[in-house]
């Protein structure tokens, strides 16, 4: 399956040529969690923060579906 | 040598040294403020009458050695924006500068002889009083040029032609290290006040003056250590972390894909624009145009999280320090706007004319809603201000702030709490925040009790935004710890490290304790801020507030919010049981 990845802030530097926000096509097997997503992207734990799919703030173990879009982030804040 | 109040009477101009009565000697910053202002001020005075004051005051810890990222500056009177108590904060050169001269607060009072407007040099030989003719007219960059010439190195606190003008939304400028008219005490028209008590400027000169006396330096040394080693761990406030890399504006992006940016003057949670007024895009300006342009400036000297930036034009010509958060968002995602260049001119003419951004931009995206121009329209958007500032009509209505501007429009989608515009963050769709923006004796302001960081930024735990749950209970310990936190000089963003790493918050504690010989511990941080937000509740009271005025607007209930299309949904019981406990006798 296909799922939509946008990374922002400094999680950009683990995709070559990625903007922050410029939306990629990701493929993983069926029933591919979040946490999966970020193994296959080889982002160390550490790193993402906050994970959102389709606009909501979801735990890593959440399964992924089809046509997803999944948003990433390092510890952001500030005001 | 133990502090002193400075009194500046400005209907005889005289200033007058007095020693900090006991009633007021444990309060610094914000609680310093507060309690003056409860004390000096009638709540039912106009605030730009003879009887409302201004007050200065920096933090507990504001000038001792090297106390990380604490230069604030509290600045506190009645509102004209609110018609409430203010206490606005800033960072700059002025808070350590008046805490070296040995001062706890500076008041000032009176009026002088219609016309007549002043530059006060206040130095450790007393106040001088100049005349000020020579500035008047003119905006914050030239006044803090022509000021340096004349005393270099000191800081500088001033008003633009706002402030000259009294106009609700005026601001109180601190210069920064460069000397740039950046850093401001920027909500509720402080700018007003201190126009109203005919003051242009104030220098503040520390040479010569007594330093910081620390009472305990072995306690204050253990916190310093603990509290600056938590900055430096921690994800966001480390070097080459989100606020240091990428500024305050690197929450854009994150609270356009949580659904709670508001754009096009809320009427809804995301901008198709928003990775282009990012802090990431910001970045990517300043790294492609080189030059002056940079990110990790620091915006008083010690910082250090440094989170400011200094945004460069096409030359690489320095255009304005700094553009935040509030202000990408005001200017841009809730005009429609997705220029960062054009927002940078916004920002540059606020801080000229001595304007707040966030209630700047909320009018523009008002004026826009009520058809005087079309919403993404930069180059009129950025027209708006010369009319404030020449102070035509038009821009005296602008310059009044969202309400005044929606009046004369004719607008009733009107994002405001206590007359205050909201700032960054929909109520609808991160609710914490709400709770915070309809209650906090401030008018909406999203400092005054930051929700956001469990319910966007998983900072001390992760909280459903679109959620009611716990949301006034939440509110209530981030105000209270809010008023602490203002009230110590430090930066606010040393709450994100304090909050995730506990040494972090017993070092704060400590480090005050250090300085001022005050028993408090890490328990005491929240109860002490309820006995500031008490005082100013309080005071909003005898101004005539009531419960009707905790109430976020009516259009929030009615309207639908995208993409979660979700509706204010918190009840008015919940809303007023977050201070309940004022008039309950709990003293928790």
């Amino acid at each position: 399956m296909f799922v939509t990845v946008k990374l922002f802030a400094t999680l950009t530097r683990y995709k070559s040529g990625v903007r922050a926000g410029s939306p990629f096509e990701v493929e993983l097997p069926e029933g591919s969690s979040v946490q999966n997503l970020i193994d296959h992207l080889r982002i160390p734990q550490e790193e993402t923060h906050i994970v959102f799919v389709n606009n909501i703030i979801q735990e890593r173990s959440v399964k992924l579906e089809a046509g997803d879009v999944v948003g990433m982030f390092p510890p952001v804040g500030g005001g | 040598m133990a502090k002193k109040i400075l009194r500046i009477n400005m209907t005889n101009l005289k200033a007058a040294y007095e020693d900090v009565p006991e009633k007021w000697s444990r309060w610094a910053g914000r609680g310093l403020t507060s309690a003056i202002v409860c004390d000096e001020v009638d709540p039912m005075c106009h605030p730009l009458g003879p009887n409302n004051k201004l007050v200065i005051a920096p933090g507990w810890v504001t000038g001792s050695p090297a106390a990380p990222s604490s230069g604030r500056t509290s600045f506190g009177g009645k509102s004209p924006l609110t018609g409430g108590i203010k206490e606005s904060n800033a960072g700059g050169l002025s808070g350590q500068m008046i805490a070296k001269l040995g001062l706890a607060a500076i008041i000032v009072e009176g009026t002088p002889a219609k016309g007549k407007w002043y530059t006060l040099i206040v130095s450790n030989d007393g106040v001088e009083f100049q005349d000020a003719a020579d500035l008047m007219g003119k905006g914050m960059y030239e006044v803090d040029d022509l000021l340096w010439k004349k005393y270099p190195k000191t800081a500088v606190i001033g008003i633009g032609q706002a402030g000259e003008m009294k106009l609700s939304n005026a601001g109180i400028s601190v210069n920064d290290p460069e000397n740039k008219p950046g850093r401001y005490a920027g909500r509720g028209g402080m700018g007003a006040v201190m126009g109203a008590r005919g003051v242009k400027a104030m220098i503040v000169v520390d040479k010569g003056g007594p330093g910081v006396e620390i009472a305990n330096q072995d306690l204050f040394k253990q916190g310093r250590k603990k509290l600056t080693e938590s900055i430096q761990e921690h994800g966001l406030t480390k070097k080459g972390g989100g606020l240091n890399a990428f500024g305050t504006a690197v929450l854009v992006n994150i609270l356009n894909e949580a659904g709670g940016l508001p754009t096009r003057n809320f009427s809804a949670g995301q901008f198709e624009g928003a990775a282009k007024i990012s802090g990431e895009a910001i970045a990517e300006v300043c790294e492609k145009r080189g030059g002056e342009g940079m990110m990790g400036h620091g915006c008083h000297p010690g910082c250090i999280i440094k989170c400011s930036n200094i945004y460069p034009d096409e030359t690489g010509e320095a255009v304005v320090s700094c553009i935040e958060y509030e202000t990408t968002w005001a200017m841009g995602a809730n005009c429609g706007i997705d220029k960062l260049d054009f927002i940078a001119q916004m920002t540059r003419e606020c801080n000229d004319i001595g304007l707040d951004t966030i209630e700047a931009g909320n009018t523009v995206a008002m004026a826009m809603e009520g058809g005087l121009l079309e919403f993404g329209d930069a180059e009129g958007a950025l027209k708006t201000f010369d009319e404030i500032r020449k102070g035509t009509p038009l821009g005296r209505i602008l310059g009044q702030g969202v309400e005044a501007t929606a009046k004369a429009f004719g607008v009733n989608r009107v994002p405001t709490v206590k007359g205050q515009s909201m700032p960054a963050y929909e109520p609808r769709a991160v609710k914490g925040i709400g709770v915070t923006y309809a209650t906090s004796p401030m008018g909406a302001d999203h400092t005054a009790g930051y929700t956001i960081a469990p319910e966007i930024a998983g900072v001390s735990g992760k909280l459903d935004p679109l959620s009611n749950e716990g949301k006034a209970e939440l509110s209530l310990t981030f105000q209270a710890a809010t008023a602490f936190i203002d009230s110590t000089g430090y930066c606010l963003f040393i709450a994100f490290p304090i909050l995730d790493i506990a040494k972090g918050w017993e070092g704060m504690a400590e480090s005050v304790a250090g300085v001022t010989g005050l028993a408090i511990t890490g328990a005491d941080v929240v109860p002490l801020g309820k006995e500031i937000l008490k005082m100013e509740r309080l005071f909003n009271e005898k101004a005539g507030f009531t419960a009707e005025d905790d109430r976020p607007p009516e259009f929030m209930r009615e309207e639908s919010l995208p993409p979660h299309n979700v509706k204010w949904t918190i009840t008015d019981e919940q809303l007023d049981s977050v201070f309940a406990w004022v008039h309950n006798g709990h003293k928790d």
